[in-house]
C-alpha cells in the first residue's frame, strides 16, 4: 500500500491507524513524504516505527511521490489510498481477489465523501477517454455521457484514493507522467494502460470513505482550488492522449472547448454568488495562466515519464502488529477521544445502529438517544455504522460515526400492504427492508458484528428474519403501549403490537433502558423473564461543558420560569400540569411557565374527543392563566437549550415514561426536576435530591410540588447541582455506551469477535 | 379509532411475506447484466483492434475502406444492447412481481387450509 502525503499529520495517523484493521494480513505499508512543513516524520516514527517504510520525496508532486513508492514498494500488487482517507475493513481482500486471473492488471473500487455536510458517491465505476472527459459515478452503461472521443478511445478508470495495479504492469509503462503534479494523473495510467489493453477491473464493494481535508492544493472554501493545476492538468492530458488518438487537431479544438468551459464555470459560480470577488478574480488568473502552460506543454515538451524506474531491494515489511487488533477504530473524521496510540483492552467492536431518525434532522427519543449511543461508542474505540432514513447511497460521517441513509420508499417491496389498509406497517416494513441490504452490505464490506435496533418502528425485523447477524434490540415506549394509553385500537395497531413481540423474541439481546421498562415488556408481551436475553443500559448524554453550566442563583428573582418539554398529549401528562398550573398561579403570580413542544392532540385522540387541540383547551378552560402560559410548539436544538438554560424549574409529569430522556437534559443544565413516580424518572430523580416525584395524574400534588421548589431558591440551586453531578457520574454517554458495551459482549460477540446470533433459528420457530 | 380492514393478516402472515421478501432480495442479482457487460467489452474490444493476425496492414487498409459501415453496425448493436438491457429490467420487475404476489397466494392458501403458521 502506498500513501502519498505531506502536510497532513493528523489524517496520515488517522488512516494508517484504520489499517490496523484490514481483514487482509499480508500487506506492507509504504509511506511517501513530500516537503512536509509538520512533523509527520516524528509521529511516524513514535506511532509505527519499523513497520512502515518511509521514504522522502523532495518535490509537491504527486506523480513523483506515486513513482518513488513504486520503486520502494516490494509486493506484487501495488494500492494507492489518499492520507485524507480510510478504507472498509475488506477493502484490501476485496481488491486482491481479482488478480488471481494473471489478465487483471488494475482493480479499483467505490469512493464516499462523507463529510458532514457533503455526503456523496465520489467514484463508482470511471471513464476516461483520451481527450480528457470522464464519467465518475456510472450506474449503467447506457445511462453513459455521449463523449466528443471516438468509442475505441473510452477507458475504465480509478480514482486515485481507491486504486491498485499490478506492479509489473505499472513498472513496464515507466510509472505516472510527473508532468500530472497533483490531478488527471489516475485517468492518465488508466488511459494508457488502456491503450495498451490492459484489463482494469471496478468493484462497487471495495469503499474508501473519503473526506477531502484542505491543503496546498485545496482551501477552507469550496471554490478555492488550485484552479491552474486543474485546466493546466486537462489541457495537457488531452493534446498527450488525444493528440496520437484522434489527431492534433481535433485534440487542440476540444482542449480550446475545454479552457472556455471552465471560464464559464468560474464565472457562473461567482454570478450564483458562491465565490467572493477576490477569489474570483484569483480563479480567473490562475486559469490563463494554466490554459498557456498547458497549451505549451502538450504542444511542445515530451512526457516526464521516468526513463526506467528502478525496484530499489529491500525486505516486504508486515504493517500488521501483534497488537493491531485492539487498536482504536479510526474513522475518517476523528471523534475526541479516540485518537490515543495506546491498544484497549479488548479488540474494538463492529457495531451497526438502527434509527429511521438521527440528529439534526429529527430529535425524537430514539435519534437522540442512537446518538448518543454512537457517539460514546465511537469515543471508546468502536467502529459504528448507523443506518438512517434519507437519500440513497449517501454515507457521512460525524463525531466518528459513520451515517448510512437509506430511501425504503425506493423500492417499495410492501406496497400491497397499504392498498389493504396496513399503511404504516407497509413503510415500516419497507424501511426495515432498506435497512436490511445495507446491513448485509456492511456486513460483507465491514464487518459488522452486531445489529442495534430500536423496538420502535420494527427496523431491525427483517434483518431479525434473516438471521445472519446478532441482533439486540432496544425498548423503549412501544407501540403496544402507546396504542393502550390512547386508547387507540385498530387491527393495524393490533398487528403491529404482535409483530413487536414476534421481534423481541427473535431477538439475541432486550436492552432495556430501566427496571421499569424490563417489567413493562415482561408483562406486555408476556416475556418470561428467567428465558428472555434482557439486559439493563441507562440512557445517558453528552455531558454540556462545565463553562457553560450556570447554576440557578441563590437569591430570589423577581421572575420565575418553569418549563415542560414533550409533545402535548395526554401520556405526558399535559392535562395534569393544566390543572396544576392555576394553583401555583395563585400562589405565585410572578411565575411564567413555558410549554415546549408539538401538539399531538390529533394522534392521541384528544382533538377527535373535544373538538380542539391542547393550547385551546387550556385557553378556554383555564382563561384567567393564559397571560402566565406560552406555548412554543415544536422547537429546535438550539431553542430548547436556550430554554433548559432560561428556566428555574422543569415539569415533566407523565403518567409514563420508560426512561426520561427530558429529566437528564434539565439535570445536565443544573436545573431542578419535578416528575412523576412512574417508570424510568422513578430511577433518575432521587426524589428530595435531585428533584420531586410526585403520583402519576395527582395534579394538586403536582400543584404543591412545583409550589415547593418555587418557594425556595437555595432549594432549588442545590437540587440543580446534586442533578448535574449525577448527570455526570451515572449518566454520561461514556457510562451509556460502556454498559452496552459490557452486554455486546456478554450476549452477543464471542471471544474472538464472532458475532453469535440465534435470530434467525428463532425466526424460523415463529 | 377503529379501522376495520376487509382481509385482516396476521403477524405469521406477515413474517412469512418477509422470507418471501428476503428470498427475492438474494436472487435478485440478474446473470444478464453480467452477460451484458461481458458483450460491451467484446465490442469495444473489437472497436479497438478490428483486424488481427497475418497480412495485416493488407486487412487494415481493407477495414479503412469499409470503416464507416462498420461505425453504423456499433450503433446499431449498441441500440440492441441498450434495448435488451431494457427488456431485462422489465422482465426482472415483473418476475418479482409474479414472485411476491405468489408468496401471498401461498400463504392465503395455507390460511385456507386451517394452517396460520407457515412450518419453518
Amino acid at each position: 500500500m502506498i500513501v502519498n502525503t505531506c502536510d497532513r499529520r493528523d489524517s496520515l495517523h488517522t488512516l494508517l491507524r484504520s489499517l490496523e484493521h484490514q481483514s487482509y494480513s499480508d500487506f506492507e505499508v509504504v509511506v511517501v513524504l513530500g516537503p512536509t512543513r509538520d512533523d509527520s516524520l516524528e509521529m511516524l516514527t513514535t506511532d509505527f516505527g519499523d513497520r512502515i517504510c518511509v521514504v522522502r520525496c523532495p518535490k509537491f508532486n504527486l506523480s513523483t511521490s506515486r513513482n518513488l513508492g513504486l520503486a520502494h514498494a516490494s509486493g506484487e500488487v501495488v494500492a494507492f489510498i489518499d492520507d485524507d482517507a480510510v478504507p472498509c475493513r475488506t477493502w484490501m481482500s476485496q481488491i486482491s481477489k481479482p488478480y488471481v486471473d494473471p489478465e487483471v492488471t488494475g482493480v479499483g473500487g467505490r469512493t464516499h465523501i462523507v463529510n458532514p455536510e457533503q455526503g456523496q458517491i465520489q467514484f463508482l465505476r470511471g471513464l476516461a477517454t483520451v481527450l480528457g472527459e470522464q464519467t465518475d459515478v456510472l450506474i449503467k452503461d447506457k445511462d453513459r455521457p455521449p463523449f466528443a472521443a471516438p468509442e475505441p478511445y473510452v477507458f475504465p478508470r480509478f480514482h486515485g484514493t481507491n486504486m491498485s495495479y499490478r506492479r509489473t504492469a505499472l513498472l513496464e509503462i515507466n510509472g505516472f507522467d510527473e508532468n500530472f503534479e497533483y490531478l488527471f494523473d489516475d485517468a492518465d495510467i488508466g488511459v494508457r494502460l488502456g491503450l495498451e489493453n490492459r484489463c482494469l477491473v471496478q468493484l462497487p464493494g471495495a469503499v474508501v470513505y473519503h473526506a477531502p481535508t484542505s491543503g496546498r492544493n485545496r482551501g477552507e472554501d469550496p471554490y478555492d482550488l488550485n484552479w491552474y493545476s486543474w485546466l493546466r492538468s486537462l489541457v495537457y492530458f488531452t493534446l498527450k492522449n488525444g493528440g496520437p488518438a484522434v489527431g492534433r487537431r481535433k485534440s487542440f479544438s476540444h482542449a480550446l472547448r475545454m479552457i472556455s468551459t471552465f471560464f464559464a464555470h468560474v464565472d457562473e459560480v461567482a454570478d450564483a454568488g458562491k465565490m467572493t470577488p477576490h477569489l474570483h478574480a484569483r480563479a480567473r488568473k490562475m486559469l490563463r495562466r494554466g490554459a498557456a502552460v498547458g497549451v505549451f506543454q502538450g504542444l511542445f515538451l515530451k512526457r516526464r515519464i521516468p526513463q526506467r524506474i528502478v525496484a530499489i531491494d529491500r525486505d516486504f515489511k508486515q504493517f500488521l502488529g501483534p497488537e493491531s487488533e485492539r487498536m482504536p477504530a479510526s474513522p475518517p473524521i476523528p471523534v475526541p477521544g479516540n485518537e490515543r496510540a495506546t491498544p484497549l483492552n479488548d479488540k474494538p467492536l463492529r457495531l451497526c445502529l438502527l434509527s429511521a431518525g438521527f440528529p439534526p434532522a429529527d430529535t425524537h427519543g430514539v435519534s437522540r438517544s442512537t446518538h448518543t449511543l454512537s457517539r460514546g461508542l465511537a469515543e471508546l474505540g468502536h467502529e459504528v455504522h448507523v443506518v438512517t432514513s434519507g437519500r440513497r447511497l449517501h454515507v457521512t460521517c460525524d463525531n466518528g460515526v459513520f451515517i448510512h441513509e437509506v430511501a425504503g420508499e425506493e423500492n417499495p417491496r410492501y406496497g400491497d400492504l397499504a392498498v389493504r389498509g396496513y399503511q404504516n406497517l407497509a413503510y415500516w416494513l419497507n424501511h426495515s427492508h432498506a435497512v436490511f441490504e445495507v446491513v448485509e452490505s456492511l456486513h460483507r464490506d465491514n464487518g459488522i458484528q452486531l445489529v442495534d435496533s430500536p423496538l420502535w418502528g420494527l427496523e431491525g425485523l427483517v434483518t431479525a428474519t434473516r438471521g445472519s447477524l446478532p441482533i439486540a434490540v432496544r425498548v423503549v415506549t412501544s407501540m403496544k403501549q402507546i396504542a393502550q394509553v390512547h386508547d387507540q385500537i385498530s387491527s393495524e395497531n393490533d398487528l403491529l403490537g404482535e409483530l413487536e413481540g414476534r421481534f423481541l423474541s427473535m431477538a439475541d439481546l432486550i436492552v432495556s433502558n430501566s427496571a421499569a421498562t424490563t417489567r413493562a415488556i415482561e408483562e406486555v408481551y408476556g416475556l418470561d423473564p428467567r428465558e428472555a436475553p434482557v439486559g439493563t443500559a441507562p440512557y445517558g448524554m453528552v455531558p454540556a461543558p462545565e463553562a457553560l453550566v450556570s447554576p440557578l442563583p441563590e437569591h430570589e428573582a423577581d421572575e420565575l420560569f418553569v418549563l415542560f418539554v414533550g409533545r402535548l398529549e395526554k401520556r405526558k401528562g399535559i392535562l395534569e400540569l393544566f390543572e396544576a398550573i392555576p394553583a401555583v398561579l395563585a400562589r405565585h403570580p410572578e411565575v411564567k411557565f413555558i410549554v415546549a413542544g408539538g401538539d399531538n392532540s390529533r394522534e392521541d385522540g384528544f382533538f377527535a374527543d373535544h373538538g380542539m387541540d391542547y393550547p385551546t383547551f387550556f385557553r378556554k378552560n383555564h382563561g384567567q392563566s393564559t397571560n402566565s402560559v406560552e406555548f412554543t410548539g415544536f422547537v429546535d436544538e438550539t431553542r430548547l437549550e436556550e430554554l433548559y438554560r432560561a428556566c428555574d424549574l422543569f415539569v415533566a409529569p407523565s403518567l409514563y415514561e420508560s426512561f426520561g430522556l427530558i429529566f437528564l437534559e434539565a439535570m445536565n443544565w443544573a436545573r431542578p426536576v419535578i416528575g412523576c413516580a412512574a417508570g424510568g424518572p422513578e430511577e433518575i430523580v432521587i426524589d428530595g435530591e435531585t428533584g420531586l416525584l410526585v403520583p402519576p395524574g395527582a395534579a394538586e400534588r403536582l400543584a404543591d410540588a412545583i409550589i415547593e421548589l418555587l418557594t425556595s431558591s437555595p432549594r432549588r440551586r442545590e437540587m440543580g447541582l446534586s442533578g448535574r453531578r449525577r448527570l455526570v457520574e451515572n449518566y454520561s454517554h461514556i457510562t451509556m455506551a460502556r454498559c452496552f458495551e459490557r452486554l455486546y459482549r456478554a450476549r452477543l460477540v464471542d471471544p474472538e469477535g464472532h458475532g453469535v446470533s440465534r435470530s434467525g433459528a428463532r425466526a424460523e420457530l415463529l | 379509532m377503529r379501522h376495520s380492514h376487509r382481509d385482516p393478516m396476521t403477524a405469521p402472515e406477515v413474517l412469512s411475506r418477509i422470507r418471501t421478501e428476503l428470498e427475492i432480495t438474494v436472487t435478485e442479482a440478474s446473470p444478464i447484466e453480467g452477460r451484458l457487460a461481458q458483450i460491451r467489452s467484446m465490442q469495444r474490444a473489437f472497436r479497438e483492434q478490428p483486424v488481427g493476425g497475418r497480412f495485416l496492414r493488407v486487412k487494415r487498409l481493407v477495414y479503412w475502406f469499409t470503416a464507416s459501415a462498420f461505425d453504423r453496425q456499433a450503433k446499431v448493436v449498441e441500440a440492441l444492447l441498450n434495448l435488451i438491457e431494457d427488456l431485462a429490467e422489465e422482465n426482472h420487475r415483473l418476475a418479482l412481481q409474479l414472485a411476491r404476489s405468489s408468496g401471498e397466494y401461498g400463504i392465503q392458501d395455507e390460511d385456507e387450509g386451517k394452517s396460520e403458521e407457515r412450518p419453518g
